[in-house]
């Protein structure tokens, strides 16, 4: 831990901070995804969905500028990822991909290495897109974030030379376990606590608390938020390629206006400020969802069976975080990072 | 060669004028009062010489070099911090992460950690406090930590925008004498205020603004006349 502490920029490191959440994710992972099948897709799709809410954190949650944008990145993590990992034979013969260029289709490469293509490939256009969308704060930031996951959309969806267009990709790897995308999500929470710790978290927290203020202490706001919005755009490429391959197919759809929605939520309602913010959002609003889901499907919980109409989990998510942004806007978790409870009584 | 050399500077707001014509000079390891009633100008100057507001004309020399038009974070790179109105401070950051982050604009980076126990021993109850949240801190707690997130950035000059502001006598004294400390260690200080006593019997020289002009020139001993330093402030009328 010493050594850690003496990285240059690195402070505050705190065993526990990390701990703390790896050991609750992985806990959370085995005891449910192992009790079904269809629990394990879920557990699945939840580790997927905390790397998203991990990419927003980075930038969102530490420099307090909202993006409509990371979608995008996600998008193209899936796209690549999916295309590079889907057999030759499938991608040269299925209907939904004739116009698919050749070069593409020709290529196949094992999963862990589209993995990181698609992280590097997240990273490096959420770098060149934030060469220009660094430079806009607040309502600016957020519609052209909006407009880059807008063209991102219409490209893929209109596009059938570089994907399936509207249709879906198909034969696209699945993870056959558990442990790849817990593996993934825990090294993510790594990376993204020990960026959080660094100089680079700690200025951006800075630019977020008061950005008049900063540049006086020769602080460079859109130098350090597009390193912030490069980074998370990485990760949230590793997160879409992640999605994919628990899919097993990649539909633009799946990484719209839905998904924004439903991981700027998770992070909301967890609290943006800290990585247990971005744990205890994504696991809330996953188990609500899917208990929401089992009544909207009819089924019985614990001998209980309550009929619930279809859609009615997208309301409560977003009625949850209207009380959440009510009630308490810096999340469930204060925006602070995991702490053991402090039973000690104070001595008069 | 002074340290910072002001010549002729006019600025403003857009097509509000505020400054007329100022100059002055400060040489290292001096201090420099500027006072003079509400709306002089005085603000207007600091934000003008850190970069915050870029001039209409006139020239800004630190060290020889031309500073205008320059960024802020260069700006502050070049040895030139300034502690602002206010504070300023990251209040939902702790009181060590305030500090660190005065850091970003020291030049030489290997002596970072002799920096900041260099100012905590300035400044013993920072260390008491390090991991407090900063906006949880008193007043005049802030506003040293204001001072102390400014002098980690190692600069040559440093500017203070109203320290006394909102601040008890006692608490007031402890900061003059801690700047006292600063200057001796060769940094020079320009500070702001609106208290006339307080600076002019602190700073080795001391400019009266009004009405974005510099007014007068007064040593600690002109000071002490009580007449001419009312004259000087209020104009020759009151």
């Amino acid at each position: 831990m010493k050594k850690i502490k003496n990285i240059s920029g690195i402070t505050h490191f705190s065993l526990t901070e990390l701990l703390g959440p790896a050991l609750i994710l992985i806990v959370f992972s085995c005891l449910i995804g192992f009790s079904s099948a269809s629990l394990m897709l879920t557990v699945q799709l939840a580790l997927c969905y905390f790397v998203m809410v991990l990419a927003l954190q980075v930038f969102v949650g530490n420099s307090g500028v909202l993006s409509f944008g990371h979608g995008a990145f996600a998008m193209l993590g899936a796209f690549v990822s999916g295309l590079l990992t889907a057999p030759v034979r499938i991608k040269n013969n299925a209907l939904s991909m004739t116009d698919l260029l050749q070069s593409i289709a020709d290529i196949q490469v094992n999963l862990y290495l589209s993995l990181l293509i698609a992280a590097i490939v997240g990273g490096v256009v959420a770098g060149i897109t934030g060469v220009f969308l660094m430079r806009l704060n607040g309502l600016a930031a957020g519609i052209a974030t909006f407009a880059l996951l807008g063209v991102a959309y219409n490209f893929f969806f209109n596009n059938t030379k570089f994907g399936p267009g509207s249709q879906a990709l198909p034969g696209v790897p699945k993870f056959q376990n558990l442990f790849i995308p817990l593996l993934l999500a825990l090294l993510a929470l790594v990376l993204v606590y020990l960026l959080n710790v660094s100089s680079i978290g700690r200025t951006l927290r800075a630019t977020r608390e008061d950005n008049l203020a900063a540049p006086a202490l020769g602080i460079n706001i859109i130098r350090v938020r597009r390193i912030a919005f490069a980074l998370s755009g990485a990760l949230a490429g590793l997160a879409g390629a992640m999605y994919s391959h628990v899919a097993g197919t990649v539909q633009v759809q799946d990484y719209y206006l839905g998904f924004t929605f439903l991981t700027l939520s998770m992070l909301v309602i967890g609290g943006s400020g800290s990585i247990w913010g971005a744990l205890v959002g994504t696991l809330l609003v996953i188990s609500v969802g899917q208990v929401l889901l089992m009544m909207e499907q009819g089924k019985a919980i614990f001998g209980l069976s309550i009929d619930l109409p279809n859609g009615a989990r997208a309301i409560f998510i977003a009625a949850t975080l209207v009380v959440a942004l009510l009630w308490r806007s810096s999340g469930v978790t204060n925006g602070k990072e995991f702490a053991f409870p402090n039973f000690k009584k104070k001595s008069n | 060669m002074s340290l910072l050399e002001i010549n002729d500077l006019y600025s403003g707001y857009g097509k509000v004028e505020v400054l007329f014509g100022i100059s002055f000079k400060i040489e290292p390891g001096k201090s420099l009062g500027i006072v003079g009633p509400n709306g002089v100008g005085k603000s207007t100057l600091l934000k003008t010489i850190v970069g915050e507001i870029q001039p209409k004309s006139g020239s800004i020399k630190l060290g020889g070099t031309e500073i205008k038009g320059k960024n802020p974070e260069d700006i502050v790179r070049l040895g030139l911090c300034l502690v602002p109105e206010g504070r300023q401070i990251f209040g939902g950051l702790s009181v060590t992460e305030n500090l660190q982050l005065g850091l970003t604009g020291r030049k030489d980076k290997s002596t970072s950690k002799k920096a900041l126990d260099k100012v905590k021993e300035i400044f013993p109850v920072l260390t008491s406090h390090a991991k407090h949240q900063a906006g949880m801190l008193s007043g005049g707690q802030q506003q040293q930590l204001a001072i102390a997130r400014a002098i980690i950035a190692d600069p040559r000059i440093l500017l203070l925008d109203e320290p006394s502001l909102g601040l008890s006598p006692t608490v007031i004294k402890d900061v003059f004498d801690q700047l006292k400390s600063i200057i001796s260690n060769g940094t020079s200080v320009v500070i702001v205020e609106q208290r006339a006593h307080l600076v002019t019997s602190f700073a080795d020289e001391t400019l009266i603004m009004r009405n974005g002009k510099i007014q007068a020139r007064i040593t600690p001993e002109d000071a002490k006349d009580e007449l001419k330093l009312k004259h000087a402030y209020f104009g020759s009328d009151n």
